[in-house]
């Protein structure tokens, strides 16, 4: 009898679960401010201020990181109109991504000046290749932030978000 | 899941799309289908390649690689050339799933290694006529 390949998935993943579980809680940190650990074992700053746990310094770097390739999306299809139509899945893909990530970075973390000015080049074709390689930075960053990450479901959640910028970049306009 | 059961998960995912593809390509038709033999081809390739690595992966751990099955189900019918692609996009999102899981259950190495397998298998996921997935391997 054939054997039926790939036993059951493990329950679904939900996003949000992934990071109240593995990283939202953690950047919860409490703050009584005596420099010892608390009793949820995370680690205090001397001066009282609770130092942000591996993970949300992931998440945080994560966020910055997409938030300026998003920009620089924004950029070049304000530039570009026809390109930025053609450029439309890519936005609602950072978005969702974008929102995936904010429950988990404090709010003291997040970044609170824009990303810099991006320079999108006066040539259509020359502005969807630089975003093209752009994009694929942001790709090797989230996989490399997917190796940083203690939470094993919070890594996940990055390599799942380069692998959707990389199913973008196969079908990237010219 | 250990690392070690979810390297060998994955091993099992392999072995099923290694035969799967083995048994698609044998009911496609070169001549008629050209593009369609090519990517089950190059599918069949891959999944070698990573059926190899992963059995590695595990033996260098000391344990003993799972074994393939004798035959596996297929997911779906594969009269026409639509329903050979259907079936292999179907083998792709499973192992995409497979190879999330992979990189949640590992660390260093071998978690650097499950995000390559994650991103390979979203892109022949999409080749087969998938659309694109903001969370591929999560969803």
């Amino acid at each position: 009898m054939p054997h039926s390949p790939w036993p059951a998935p493990e329950a679904p993943v939900s996003r949000r679960g992934l990071l109240l579980g593995g990283v939202g809680l953690l950047a919860l940190a409490g703050c009584s401010g005596d420099g010892s650990d608390d009793s949820g074992g995370r680690k205090r700053s001397p001066r009282g201020t609770p130092e942000l746990a591996p993970d949300v310094a992931v998440a945080t770097a994560a966020l910055e990181r997409i938030r300026a390739t998003r920009a620089a999306v924004d950029a070049t299809s304000t530039r570009h109109p026809a390109l930025g139509r053609e450029l439309a899945d890519v936005t609602e893909m950072h978005a969702a991504h974008e929102e995936s990530l904010v429950d988990a970075v404090p709010e003291r973390a997040r970044p609170d000046s824009p990303p810099a000015t991006y320079a999108v080049p006066p040539r259509r074709r020359v502005a969807a290749r630089e975003l093209a390689v752009a994009e694929g930075e942001l790709h090797a960053t989230l996989d490399e932030l997917a190796l940083r990450a203690e939470s094993g479901d919070f890594a996940r959640l990055l390599a799942s978000m380069g692998a959707g910028i990389a199913q973008q970049l196969a079908g990237w306009p010219q | 899941m250990t690392p070690a059961e979810a390297l060998q998960k994955a091993l099992r995912g392999e072995h099923a799309a290694l035969y799967l593809y083995g048994v698609l390509g044998a009911q496609a038709s070169e001549s008629r289908q050209p593009e369609l033999v090519a990517r089950l081809e190059e599918g069949y390739d891959a999944h070698r390649a990573a059926r190899d690595e992963l059995t590695a992966l595990v033996s260098a751990k000391g344990l003993d690689p799972a074994p393939a099955e004798v035959s596996y189900e297929l997911p779906g019918p594969t009269d026409t050339a639509d329903q050979i692609e259907a079936v292999a996009r179907t083998i792709e999102t499973r192992l995409t799933a497979t190879y999330g899981e992979l990189v949640a259950s590992t660390s260093g190495a071998d978690r650097r290694w499950a995000i390559r397998a994650l991103d390979a298998s979203a892109l022949r996921e999409l080749a087969l006529g998938a659309p694109a997935r903001h969370f591929p391997g999560l969803e």
